[in-house]
């Protein structure tokens, strides 16, 4: 039945990185169990290998590898060598830090926009080359509500949040004749690993609930509650949305 | 590290006036002792200290004293 739906992923190549826990994992998991065919990229090699077994389906593929080195165009043809071509990509990798801007130095700064920034830049880089991409590919970006609305201590992280909305919307502009699809999510704070280590900066789980946890009416979000915006967002049931911002943060900005 | 170099760095650290800071200093008193003062401190001590603070400590900071302490390196 829902391999006739718009929202079905049925045969279509979806690469996503930071696949290793979190938002990745959930969009793994949703993806396969919508159709499609996973590479998942992270670099926890036990932890990917133990979402790859959990996917639904058969055909997925775990590239382990550290997007740190500059290595995004490698792991697309890695990808393209084992599934020939791609039909999406979700860029989940990123990493955070929580400092104040008065003590960020310029090297936090490139170590989040090496991961949160460049690797995506490389990566579609290179799948957009002739060959390497299939017809009505879509591509998203996970942005942050940091970058939306701003956020104390999160300056870097929230500029290459931003920096990946702009250049969204570019790509979007730039690829529309090709009917190729940029969109980014922006989550709101989501239950992750990466929550786990900004929990640990407060003194005690009260902190953490006022700052963090009363800011979104619905509750903090998990992992599934965004991996179903950016499923959609992937699948054909979403081609006439390309340069949007989608947010999805249980209300964060109506706070 | 002498002392005195260490609550200059924790002065800078808060971006607090060094005149309101000794060892006896309790942390509640300065302005700047707020969110970002407390992960400021955090951070300085795991990057020049190599010191990773559980939510435990950082609860049981409550003198300036309290962070010389964890300033061991």
């Amino acid at each position: 039945m829902i391999n006739s739906s718009p929202f079905s992923l049925n045969g279509h190549n979806i690469l996503i990185t930071g696949a290793s826990s979190g938002i990745g994992a959930a969009v793994a998991v949703l993806a396969a169990k919508n159709g499609a065919v996973c590479i998942i990229n992270g670099r926890d090699e036990i932890r990917l290998n133990g979402i790859l077994e959990n996917l639904e389906g058969e055909g997925h593929i775990a590239i382990n590898m550290d997007l740190s080195e500059r290595n995004g165009k490698e792991l697309v043809k890695q990808a393209v060598a084992v599934k020939a071509s791609i039909n999406g990509f979700v860029h989940c990798a990123g990493i955070e830090k929580t400092l104040p801007f008065r003590i960020t130095e310029m090297s936090d700064l490139r170590e989040i926009m090496k991961i949160n920034l460049e690797a995506y830049w490389d990566i579609i880089q290179e799948i957009l080359r002739r060959g390497n991409h299939k017809e009505n590919l879509s591509i998203v970006s996970l942005g942050s509500v940091a970058a939306q609305y701003g956020a104390a201590g999160k300056t870097a992280y929230s500029a290459s949040k931003g920096a990946l909305i702009s250049l969204t919307k570019s790509l979007a502009a730039e690829y529309a004749n090709k009917k190729i699809r940029f969109n980014c999510v922006c989550p709101g704070y989501v239950d992750t690993p990466m929550l786990s280590n900004i929990r640990q900066l407060y003194a005690s789980e009260s902190d953490f609930s006022d700052a963090i946890i009363k800011k979104h009416p619905l509750g903090l979000g998990m992992p599934e509650d965004v991996a179903g915006a950016v499923v959609y967002l992937l699948s054909d049931a979403s081609r006439w949305i390309t340069g949007s911002v989608l947010t999805v943060d249980g209300g964060y900005g109506v706070r | 590290m002498t002392i005195d170099e260490k609550l200059n760095l924790i002065a800078e650290t808060l971006d607090a006036d060094r005149k309101n800071i000794n060892s006896l200093t309790v942390l509640k008193t300065l302005d700047e002792w707020d969110s970002m003062g407390t992960i400021s401190i955090i951070s300085m001590l795991d990057r020049k200290f190599g010191k990773v603070l559980t939510a435990d400590e950082i609860a049981e900071l409550k003198t300036v004293q309290d962070i010389l302490d964890m300033m061991c390196a």
